[in-house]
């Protein structure tokens, strides 16, 4: 499904991720945890090709795209939803959907856009009681879905998410990474960055490491939750028999 | 049948993938954790980024015995002590052995690779199986312990205790897969045939030995007399212990959990790949320990890579049986010795470097013999006490178990009569009779 290899990357002179690797299989649900400033927005950046890197490949369903334009990528089903939501404050919540579908309409399967619209009022009723509502008036969970939504209004084959559980509530962050569950039931790959690792691990499969721009770790959920690392540093276990 | 098909059988690129990916967070942890490996690649000039492909290994510098003899005990561990659950370590040197730990994952992986080996000898959840390799510091008994559990199997954990016992509850206990060295297995079917008990009459159907070379020789002889097939399988305690490396039941070379493991194949003295399909030296990198990860580790071991495709659908890259090794190590009795040990007992015991000779050869019973001949001093010969000289050949012996590990007859000879430089025949220090 994805594949990156030896991604070097960052702004401007200075590199964030230093020969970062990693993949992404089919049905997957992986996720990346790290300390704040670790590199892993700007791992996400650098496969959805906001970010150019300054080396290193990736390959999208066994093609490479390192220089496909980000817009392009969305087109192939590789779509991110970013860090705080970025919703359409001034537009509607269907405007908002409807702008996800760009691609589809644009590729002439316009006429499926209101049968997609369907799907994602299924999974989130409550975007349908709000379909008139500017975008900027929903509470911050619902804008999260709002953001899902209109990602998979691009028809994605791999959802890559920022920090969904940024700024929300507990009961609310519950919901959203159940959505992430039902989202793998229907054939979707994930890769999800998240800060709340405890979270984040209870429903991948798979998961990475990453310190200051390396990756230092890699295994399945029970191998992450069984590293004493890991612990200590993301799930705050023995936090104070540590400091003994 | 294969136990972890998702693994087992993935595509080439998809091992290089892996593979990759997890050379790569090693070499950030042990950069991170192990002062040694700091050190080395600051002083090469190398950096765990500069490893952009597989072949980039190449540039790092090697792993040896030595640099882990200087690490005792804990110096090449990439994880604080509280985060080890199991310490091993290698046997029978004179010096200190290495020790390795061991998290809760490598554990796991460790179950897991030595179960993968065991399904592909055909050991399923019906067998029961019992492990004769001594249960303690050495790897082998708990090895295969935890992966013939994971399998589900019924395990009799026999260790290495004498062979009636064992013959005993291999017939009892219905034991249908016997783990163990080979030299072990060739010496219970002697000690079948001692006690006229026909294979049959047992239900042993499968065998698998390691922990030391043997040849197809000796493969047949221990299928004819115990009427099971027997299966070749590779490990080390330094990696990791058994589970490494094993046959599957087309016996066509031993697949490497190369999920868990690099191999590389090196020419012993100038440290460079060998040419697809020679013989050379292999070279170890760990790509999933987190306790003790080692990184091109020269095994000193001898095989060739087997590039043909395998009919059991395994994809993991295989290579040859061991055929040798790059030193002297001799293995006896499930353990592993350098005559060089034995010689620094000698100057312990004499207090003059004596000249010395290891003969080994088999029994009739089938056991192993070995045989330490030790030239006395002229001091001690004037002396010609037939008491002290007992007392001198005791002493040694009794060193030599205590040290090693191993039971060893003590032959005191003539001073210079080891020598034979006279009629210009190279010494030989180790002469080596048994079957292999």
């Amino acid at each position: 499904m994805l594949v990156v290899r030896n991604l070097r990357s960052g702004y401007g002179s200075i590199a964030v991720l230093k020969a970062v690797s990693l993949h992404v299989g089919r049905g997957e649900i992986v996720v990346i945890i790290g300390p704040n400033g670790a590199g892993k927005s700007t791992l996400l950046m650098s496969v959805t090709g906001l970010v150019a890197p300054f080396e290193g490949e990736v390959e999208f369903e066994g093609r490479d795209i390192t220089a496909v334009p980000a817009e392009k990528r969305v087109g192939l089903g590789c779509v991110l939803v970013p860090e705080g939501r970025r919703v359409f404050a001034t537009l509607s919540v269907r405007e908002n959907l409807e702008l996800g579908a760009y691609h589809v309409r644009r590729n002439g399967l316009g006429r499926e856009v209101r049968h997609d619209l369907e799907r994602i009022f299924a999974l989130f009723p409550i975007l349908r009681k709000r379909e008139r509502q500017m975008g900027g008036t929903l509470s911050g969970g619902e804008q999260q879905m709002l953001a899902i939504g209109r990602a998979l209004m691009a028809r994605p084959a791999l959802l890559m998410m920022d920090e969904p559980s940024m700024g929300l509530a507990p009961v609310v962050t519950a919901s959203i990474f159940k959505t992430v569950l039902t989202l793998r039931e229907q054939g979707l790959s994930i890769l999800l960055v998240e800060q709340n690792a405890r979270r984040a691990l209870s429903v991948a499969d798979r998961g990475y490491v990453i310190e200051t721009g390396q990756m230092v770790l890699e295994g399945t959920r029970e191998e992450l939750l069984n590293n004493n690392d890991v612990q200590r540093a993301y799930l705050g276990k023995d936090y104070s028999a540590i400091n003994e | 049948m294969i136990f972890n098909k998702s693994k087992e059988t993935m595509s080439r690129d998809e091992i290089t993938q892996v593979q990759l990916e997890r050379l790569q967070m090693t070499l950030n942890r042990v950069y991170r954790n192990v002062a040694f490996y700091k050190t080395s690649f600051d002083t090469q000039g190398v950096g765990a980024e500069s490893i952009r492909t597989l072949e980039d290994l190449g540039r790092l510098p090697f792993t040896t015995r030595e640099h882990l003899l200087s690490a005792y005990p804990y110096d090449m561990f990439a994880v604080p002590l509280r985060d080890i659950v199991r310490l091993h370590s290698t046997s029978g040197t004179a010096g200190k052995p290495v020790v390795v730990g061991y998290t809760k994952n490598d554990l796991s992986h460790w179950a897991e690779c030595t179960a993968r080996l065991l399904s592909a000898a055909g050991i399923t959840d019906q067998d029961v199986v019992q492990i004769a390799f001594h249960y303690d510091l050495c790897t082998g008994g708990f090895g295969f312990h935890q992966g013939a559990e994971r399998i589900g199997a019924s395990v009799i954990p026999a260790s290495a205790t004498a062979p009636d016992k064992q013959i005993m509850v291999m017939r009892d206990y219905k034991t249908t897969a016997l783990l163990s060295t080979p030299s072990f297995a060739a010496r219970l079917a002697q000690e079948l045939e001692t006690q006229h008990i026909h294979p049959e009459k047992l239900f042993l159907k499968k065998g698998l030995f390691g922990a030391e070379p043997w040849s197809e020789n000796l493969r047949r002889e221990i299928e004819e007399r115990l009427h099971i097939t027997a299966l070749d399988n590779y490990g080390l305690t330094e990696i990791m212990g058994p589970g490494v490396a094993g046959e599957c039941e087309e016996k066509r070379g031993l697949h490497v959990n190369e999920d868990h493991f690099i191999v590389e194949i090196v020419d012993p003295a100038t440290g460079a790949a060998v040419s697809a399909g020679e013989t050379g030296e292999l070279v170890f990198t760990t790509i999933t320990k987190e306790g003790f990860p080692l990184i091109r580790y020269r095994s000193g071991d001898m095989a060739a890579f087997l590039c043909d495709p395998c009919p059991c659908g395994r994809t993991f890259c295989r290579i040859s049986r061991v055929s040798g090794r790059t030193d002297d190590l001799i293995f006896f009795g499930g353990t592993k010795l350098f005559p060089a040990d034995v010689e620094k007992i000698l100057l312990a015991v004499e207090g003059t470097a004596p000249h010395f000779a290891i003969d080994l050869w088999s029994d009739p019973d089938g056991s192993e013999v070995m045989e330490v001949k030790v030239e006395i001093s002229e001091k001690v010969f004037a002396i010609d006490k037939l008491r002290d000289l007992e007392s001198v050949r005791d002493v040694i012996r009794r060193r030599i178990e205590q040290v090693l590990g191993v039971s060893a007859k003590v032959l005191l000879v003539e001073p210079k009569s080891l020598r034979t430089d006279a009629d210009g025949a190279k010494f030989r220090r180790v002469t080596d009779r048994r079957r292999k």
